[in-house]
């Protein structure tokens, strides 16, 4: 009995569900992120895009994806990505400090997460910062073809990435002035 | 047919070529040189499996997939 009442209200969600989808965000955007992802990408007050534009970028996210990392993004709100080195990162779905380097050494690392600040310049071309999907292909793109680029241009929060880049910083400086 | 994502504010807008014929390849080229050179743009470019990206800093007109992105500042 209580089967049977159960799928009458999901045949019955499902119906008002397949009516109101028009007025609901689009699927791509729906399969790639959370609800509670979605919603404050919706009503962020200085990243404002129209959903058209969202859809666009979850789709084109959506097929730069595997099927585990759609879903871990899906569930946990980030999909990892590695790099050239062998590191791995977790690339965040949200717009401040959006990548962690996952430590290899210590599977319960005693210390806050090591995070990487970096966003999109958007000022460049006198546009407003890309959508949240676009901004995430692109970190992962910039993370899969030049790990040292990324390193050099984002911001750590842990003492060691700090030094890291320095130490990248010194040998491209020493490298240019060599040539 | 090739395919050129610009990345921008309203998502992604795509420019497509024909690397054998030529068709529409001064567009792609024109577009890929302005963005990389005047406003800083990032180039990436897929293998022929769809694996192994790499950064590009010129115009590859046999490439099947170029993305084009925003330069990325620090936080």
């Amino acid at each position: 009995m209580w089967a049977r009442s159960r799928a009458r209200w999901r045949r019955w969600a499902r119906r008002w569900r397949n009516r109101l989808g028009r007025f609901l965000p689009s699927q791509s955007e729906r399969e790639l992120f959370s609800p509670r992802i979605r919603y404050l990408d919706r009503h962020a007050v200085i990243y404002a895009h129209d959903s058209a534009s969202r859809e666009r970028a979850a789709q084109l996210l959506a097929r730069h994806l595997t099927s585990l990392q759609r879903r871990c993004l899906r569930k946990r709100g980030f999909f990892s990505v590695t790099g050239r080195s062998g590191r791995r990162y977790r690339v965040w779905a949200r717009r401040q400090l959006p990548v962690e380097l996952i430590d290899g050494r210590h599977t319960r690392a005693h210390h806050k997460p090591w995070l990487y600040c970096i966003t999109t310049d958007g000022l460049a071309d006198g546009e407003a910062t890309l959508p949240l999907a676009d901004q995430m292909l692109e970190l992962k793109l910039c993370l899969e073809a030049d790990e040292e680029y990324f390193l050099i241009t984002s911001n750590p929060n842990f003492i060691e990435g700090v030094n890291e880049k320095n130490e990248l910083l010194r040998k491209s400086f020493l490298a240019s002035r060599r040539v | 047919m090739s395919v050129m994502s610009v990345l921008g504010k309203s998502g992604d807008t795509e420019i497509r070529w024909d690397p054998d014929s030529g068709e529409g390849l001064q567009t792609a080229k024109r577009t890929f040189d302005e963005k990389t050179a005047r406003h800083g743009y990032l180039a990436f470019v897929e293998g022929p499996n769809g694996d192994g990206v790499t950064m590009i800093r010129s115009f590859d007109p046999k490439a099947k997939s170029i993305i084009l992105a925003p330069r990325l500042v620090g936080g």
